[in-house]
């Protein structure tokens, strides 16, 4: 339906009206579609947009009624505070410290996910599908009540005040990047790990030849999760870094900007809006990848 | 779908298996809520077994953004002058689930910063060290501090009761509230005519409050509203602290036994008054309506900081947001109840602050003590007011200039508008929140207010036969005995 | 003979590949899963290690509990806005998978929402939702209409936050969906229209089985996100009013982190085991039920 019908393969129309009719329906058709990406991004957009001009704003032009959404008095403030570092806040090494922190431990977090998700989709093995199911499970209890426990394991192994603890875990694979990888494994024919046995592969030949570049739609976009999650973490953050200011992350940088004189909407607006800048241009190299991404006609490979 | 349900009973037989191990294994009694002297046992730590040296590292649990940071590091600098060979580790933690998380752990910091209502709780299980064996060693003489502080943070650890006994925590600031006037919109209306010169003087008269009576008419006359809401109205006042009436006509919220004061007169009449200030369309109606349980809410702030609320009442320690807004206000007292009597009741109302205690896990309370000495020094209190924050915890400070007169500091806050505050101090009551242990009748009692408010609770008297069961059962749950008043 | 090794050789591979996840959950989740179960059967002191197991008491308390009663039923409102959710996610996935010029811009559009910190999108909600200078409440007004109390009427509250979860949720299935739609088939889709089937035959019988696993994933996924989902709730009114947004995860918080309820750890555990044991069950009948409707293509 939405693939488009220029490109269906139909006897010629055998009158000029009928083809016309057709053309028109085509238009009428794409004016729909951009009037509800239209609609829908506006709607979207829409708080995205009050963040971005409330960055611009003077305090007291925030709460003014009716919403103002151009600024009357474009101001730079926000931003000049937020970069200007000091020895307490200095958004630069909160961003290195946020990347050094997230993406080493989401890549091979997402590579060990789909090494079980290959086994949980395409190798037998008895309790298999239990075992499964059990790690769905974990995902249901509620994080914060193992907060205190995980807090004192962590204060034990003497890892608070560090990185660690913020990025282990997260290497061994989680339950939700393991589902979605499997889910989509197991859309891939088994004709071709078949067809791969026969040539005398073994299971870790198979998966790192066939199953991951044709699953890296799903690893990117479990990176990108991964990715997101992480840098815009601040509970965990929040927990386990109370001490050096070196090592916090740039969320935290961003909220120390706060102080007596109150919350700073327009800082922390700009704050946010600066803080969406690089997982944005992640998302837009990343959509490249997988949405264009690889269609199935290789079973006759 | 066989494999599925028995997967299923096995989980529901584990489970079953589990209650019957547990149960079977029920034994002692329950670790006990504390209480009236009988059968309470204080678990907590004696400070003297922890001293620890007197030189080392203390670590210091600070908050705030990096302007209270660099404050924090001022201070801590003028104590480590002080004290040569105490070096003081800053640990940050803005929010009290962390600061919880780290006391259970026992990896909290030596001295810790705790919040009016968060006190109770503590000092009852325990996390918390006394400090009244080194205050009786040292003869340290608490008499500067505000007298009910000192009652506030302290726990009977014999008798298992509040508000005296041992000495836990002293003040980082005495939080007060009174009432920010919109010094712009005030003359504008007297420009226009709405306020005669009678009401004038009332609203200008920073040493005399005004009686509730007075207080509803001039905040009436200060009241712009926009018939066609295209625009937006401009308010006389925010909702009244109905505490402060209550507490002002001699009664309230809680009966002499700690139950819900369900006959009380004056209880009826603060709160339909308040419902009539904020009902649109009631011919008191000069209040934005707001959720009864957030005592700072943000929406009302905001107003009042883009000149739609004249009168508003608000804490101390938002000068600074006041003054970073540049806005131009004064302050007045909180008006007064006519009692049946005919005399007038007093201008009262709830404190609420940030103390330093020592933290259970602590093995250097010599230091500690030091600590928290200077941070409640003259000289603790002089450093930390360069931002204006608050009313300080030593009663002896509000008549040196820089608190008395905020504005030789750089405050908008004038000489009379401080000294309203420093009234307010003298007779201050804690904050119902803080009261007990938990909070949790006030916060179901507000609850249901709101919906009064609102309009969805119809009458007063529907609005007590609605919460006063679950307000006297969470007054029961936790420990009345604990009530501070 | 060779067979058997073959399996065996396949057992050692699954297994092995399984371990690192599994020997993760031991080493961080399993201790404090544990230590928290335990506890929900006990009465714990923290500060002198005493311990008492009370058995089912923490839990027969959560059962009376009014309050933790509201917050599921609060619960089960916002699991009714999971279907709308999916349904939006899908919906806007397909618009974005048309071949329109300039459909990249509007994918990263419609993905904002989820790149940008929780914490301050709900911020910027809870001015959205203002009744007095909020933008729907200005809408309203200028359109001549009542403005509505959205987090202050107990009857709205609930639903306003449904709707900001769909705002702030939809970016991550928009994506997967995006993903599997693209990668259904081509061949299903030609043969269809050579058949002559119309376009709702084609969404319902080709695109919505295609897309199924990633349906699954999703309902799962949102099922456990939606009762996890506690900060929003948490800043934008607190459970108010009246309780009406009070979410189980919220109240179990209350309840072990704030002096509201006397910073109660050990009976919050208890709550919290049961919550989890509500969230199994659904998940437990999403898994039950795919068997009928999710097709894995081979």
């Amino acid at each position: 339906m939405f693939k488009g019908t220029n490109n269906t393969l139909q006897a010629l129309p055998n009158n000029l009206s009928e083809q016309r009719k057709r053309k028109i329906k085509r238009i009428l058709y794409k004016i729909f579609l951009y009037a509800m990406l239209v609609l829908g991004g506006f709607i979207f957009l829409l708080p995205f947009l009050w963040m971005l001009s409330t960055s611009f704003k003077e305090y007291k032009e925030i709460f003014t009624v009716p919403i103002s959404w151009i600024p009357k008095t474009w101001t730079l403030k926000n931003y000049e505070e937020l970069f200007a570092a000091s020895e307490y806040v200095n958004l630069w090494i909160g961003f290195r410290n946020t990347i050094i922190m997230v993406v080493p431990s989401t890549i091979v977090g997402v590579l060990t996910a789909a090494l079980a998700a290959f086994s949980f989709a395409k190798i037998q093995f008895p309790g298999r599908d239990k075992i499964f199911f059990g790690f769905v499970a974990t995902m249901a209890i509620p994080g914060i009540i193992t907060m205190i426990p995980s807090y004192m394991l962590y204060n034990k192994l003497h890892w608070t005040n560090t990185w660690l603890p913020l990025m282990v875990p997260g290497m061994f694979g989680g339950a939700s990047a393991i589902f979605f990888t499997r889910q989509f494994m197991l859309g891939i024919p088994s004709s071709l790990e078949e067809a791969a046995k026969v040539d005398g592969m073994g299971w870790w030949g198979i998966f790192w030849k066939i199953e991951v570049p044709l699953s890296m739609p799903v690893l990117i976009t479990n990176f990108m999760f991964g990715f997101l999650g992480g840098y815009n973490d601040y509970t965990g953050p929040m927990l386990y870094l109370t001490g050096k200011m070196e090592l916090k992350t740039l969320q935290q940088m961003i909220s120390m900007l706060n102080d007596t004189a109150g919350t700073k909407w327009g800082v922390q607006m700009a704050g946010a809006c600066i803080a969406t800048l690089p997982t944005l241009f992640l998302y837009l190299f990343a959509q490249r990848y997988f949405v264009e991404g690889i269609s199935f006609s290789g079973v006759k490979e | 779908m066989k494999k599925s349900i028995k997967f299923l009973s096995i989980l529901c037989s584990l489970v079953m298996l589990f209650s019957v191990a547990a149960c079977s294994t029920n034994n002692g009694d329950s670790t006990g809520t504390g209480g009236s002297g009988s059968g309470f046992k204080y678990k907590g730590l004696n400070i003297m077994d922890n001293l620890g040296s007197t030189t080392g590292t203390v670590s210091f649990h600070v908050g705030g953004g990096q302007v209270e940071l660099q404050l924090w590091d001022k201070l801590i600098a003028g104590f480590e002058k002080q004290n040569p060979g105490i070096k003081v580790e800053k640990v940050t933690i803005n929010d009290m689930d962390v600061l919880y998380t780290q006391l259970l752990s026992g990896t909290a910091p030596d001295v810790i910063q705790m919040e009016s209502p968060d006190f109770g709780s503590w000092a009852k299980a325990g996390a918390l060290q006394s400090v009244q064996p080194l205050v009786e060693r040292d003869n340290f003489d608490t008499s500067d501090y505000w007298p009910q502080l000192i009652k506030m943070y302290s726990f009977d650890t014999q008798a298992g009761v509040r508000g005296g006994g041992d000495l836990f925590a002293l003040p980082k600031d005495m939080g007060v509230n009174g009432i920010f006037v919109n010094r712009k919109l005030v003359n504008a209306a007297k420009e226009r005519g709405d306020l005669t010169e009678e009401e004038y003087k009332l609203v200008t008269d920073q040493v005399n409050p005004m009686t509730y009576e007075q207080y509803l008419n001039v905040a009436k006359k200060l009241t712009i509203l926009d018939p066609n809401n295209s625009e937006y109205n401009i308010y006389g006042t925010n909702r009244v602290y109905w505490e402060s009436y209550v507490w002002s006509a001699g009664d309230d919220i809680l009966t002499e036994d700690y139950q819900l004061n369900t006959e009380s007169e004056v209880l009826k009449e603060v709160f339909e008054y308040s419902k009539a200030m904020v009902t649109e369309g009631s011919e008191d109606y000069c209040a934005p309506y707001t959720p009864a349980s957030s005592a700072s809410s943000q929406d009302e702030m905001s107003m009042f900081m883009t000149d739609r609320i004249a009168m508003y009442w608000s804490g101390r320690w938002l000068v600074p947001n006041y003054d970073a807004a540049n806005m131009d206000y004064y302050c007045i007292p909180m008006p007064v109840v006519v009692k049946e009597d005919g005399t007038k009741g007093e201008s009262v109302g709830w404190f609420y602050n940030i103390v330093y205690g020592v933290s259970r896990n602590c093995k250097n309370g010599e230091m500690a003590w030091k600590l928290i000495q200077y941070l409640t020094s003259l000289e603790g209190y002089r450093i930390m007011n360069e931002l204006n924050y608050n009313v300080p915890g030593r009663m002896s400070l509000i008549t040196e200039e820089a608190f008395a007169n905020p504005q030789t500091n750089g405050s908008v806050l004038d000489e009379a508008s401080a000294n309203v505050f420093f009234n307010m101090a003298k007779t201050a009551r804690i904050n119902n929140a803080a009261r007990l242990t938990s909070s949790n009748w006030i916060e179901t009692f507000e609850s249901k207010l709101s919906l009064y408010f609102t309009g969805e609770i119809a009458s007063y008297e529907a609005l007590m036969t609605s919460v006063s069961k679950q307000v006297n059962a969470a007054i029961k749950k936790s420990d009345p005995q604990l009530f501070v008043n | 003979m060779k067979g058997s090794s073959i399996k065996k050789k396949d057992y050692l591979a699954g297994y092995l590949f399984i371990a690192p996840p599994i020997i993760g959950f031991m080493l961080f989740s399993l201790i404090p899963i544990v230590f928290s179960l335990v506890l929900s059967f006990s009465e714990y002191d923290f500060f002198t290690g005493e311990i008492n197991l009370i058995g089912f008491e923490g839990y027969a308390r959560a059962i009376e509990d009014e309050l933790f009663f509201k917050s599921l039923g609060n619960i089960c409102i916002a699991l009714g806005g999971v279907l709308l959710q999916i349904a939006v996610m899908l919906g806007v996935a397909l618009l974005l998978t048309a071949k329109v010029k300039g459909v990249t811009f509007f994918r990263a559009l419609f993905f904002i929402p989820s790149l940008c910190s929780s914490v301050a999108v709900t911020l910027v909600w809870k001015w959205v939702y203002n009744y007095d200078f909020g933008i729907l409440n200005g809408l309203l007004t200028s359109l001549g209409l009542d403005k509505v109390g959205w987090l202050i009427d107990t009857k709205v509250a609930m639903i306003s936050m449904i709707i900001q979860g769909i705002w702030m949720g939809i970016g991550g299935g928009m994506v997967m969906y995006i993903a599997g739609l693209k990668n259904a088939p081509r061949q299903y889709y030609e043969a269809a229209e050579i058949d002559g089937a119309n376009a709702f035959q084609r969404f319902f019988h080709i695109t919505l089985p295609c897309v199924s696993p990633t349906t699954f994933y999703i309902l799962v996924t949102t099922i456990i996100g939606t009762v996890s989902d506690f900060a929003r709730y948490k800043l934008m009114n607190n459970g108010g009013p009246d309780y009406s947004t009070l979410t189980p995860v919220l109240y179990i918080y209350q309840t072990a982190f704030t002096s509201q309820y006397g910073y109660d750890y050990t009976y919050a555990t208890a709550m919290s085991w049961l919550t989890g044991l509500f969230i199994i069950v659904l998940v437990a009948a999403t898994f039950i039920s795919s068997k009928r409707w999710v097709h894995y293509s081979v």
